[in-house]
């Protein structure tokens, strides 16, 4: 475990892993506390309503959960991707003001997402998150639905093959 | 020369005030004010003012109430308040650490609890150990924040080890992610 831990922090590459590694080598619970980074209101709720399943660093088991970090930002490549992400059943409904979901979904797109979003990709405003909200996603397909945007991102605006992982069938 | 003649009417003023008022007056006013100034230190505006920069005392929960921050093997450890399974630290692992032969999940569900001692609020990653048979000791259910299953990222019944090779649960850690603002 702290082996992995440290091998992950340096790919990663984050001081809040890195940070997290160094304590676990200490050994020293409250070295952890001291050292532990403050979070920003946008990334608090991030970590707190999404980060359990999507990793608190926005990596996730791929098959399981779509990873964030590095590619959530594709689908603002699109008009349709960008309308997903924003109208997804648990980002739509999650228990935020219109104010703090858009702080959040902008800094998951742009912070988390890192260059994954377009050069010109504008960031989101508190008027399109209300009206996203108004008209949550709840096709039943939702798999079906997602897959469609992804493979477009994947032709057309380089996204990464990894992200069609999500949602294909396992091998039993 | 016209009726409100200033420079007559200021000239005036200033004699009278100059013959009425000797230094030794103002002197005493002035003193008697700086003494007294202490005995009314703050206007009732200030004091709202000064009453509302003191930190406020946080309501506590009954966790919250009851947690120590020395003893990470027992249910009341600040950090498990939000914590439902076999504590890690009881099954040779850590408080963040799985033991030898369990895998740590990728998942997990995300709490906030506070630090009694130094009063921060942090966030709380309960990753469970997956991989082998439940480890038994320490059973611990603090529900801080936890919501229903349908609302599973709160949730803290579910058996987080999606992502491992195995769905088998063993116990859970406590990694803290960061202070929560």
């Amino acid at each position: 475990m702290r082996g992995a831990s440290a091998g992950l922090a340096a790919a990663i590459g984050t001081a809040a892993l890195a940070l997290a590694a160094t304590a676990a080598l200490a050994g020293d619970n409250y070295a952890t506390e001291r050292k532990a980074i403050t979070l920003s209101p946008a990334q608090t709720q991030f970590i707190l309503r999404c980060g359990g399943c999507h990793g608190t660093l926005g990596e996730s088991p791929q098959k399981s959960v779509p990873t964030l970090r590095r590619s959530v930002g594709y689908f603002l490549c699109t008009p349709e991707g960008r309308d997903y992400i924003a109208r997804l059943p648990n980002v739509s409904r999650s228990p935020l003001t219109d104010q703090q979901l858009t702080d959040v979904i902008n800094w998951v797109a742009f912070e988390l997402g890192e260059h994954s979003a377009p050069a010109g990709a504008v960031r989101y405003t508190v008027e399109e998150i209300a009206a996203a909200r108004a008209r949550p996603l709840h096709a039943p397909a939702l798999n079906d639905y997602r897959r469609g945007i992804v493979t477009k991102l994947v032709k057309s605006c380089g996204a990464p093959r990894a992200m069609l992982e999500y949602g294909r069938p396992r091998k039993l | 020369m016209g009726r409100f003649d200033i420079d007559n009417i200021s000239e005036r003023f200033a004699r009278r005030l100059a013959g009425g008022t000797s230094r030794r007056s103002v002197l005493s006013r002035l003193g008697l004010a700086l003494v007294a100034a202490p005995v009314f230190p703050l206007l009732p505006v200030e004091r709202g003012k000064a009453h509302a920069q003191a930190p406020a005392e946080p309501v506590l929960s009954d966790f919250q109430k009851n947690a120590q921050t020395k003893d990470d093997t027992q249910c009341n450890y600040w950090r498990y308040c939000a914590i439902d399974g076999s504590l890690c630290t009881c099954c040779g692992g850590g408080v963040h650490t799985c033991p030898a032969g369990t895998q740590p999940s990728l998942t997990s569900w995300v709490g906030t609890c506070y630090n009694p001692d130094d009063k921060r609020s942090y966030l709380i990653a309960y990753r469970d150990c997956c991989g082998t048979s439940s480890c038994g000791h320490c059973s611990c259910d603090n529900t801080e924040e936890a919501t229903p299953a349908y609302r599973p990222q709160g949730n803290n019944e579910i058996i987080w080890c999606f992502g491992t090779s195995s769905m088998a649960y063993h116990c859970s850690t406590a990694a803290l992610v960061g202070v929560a603002s």
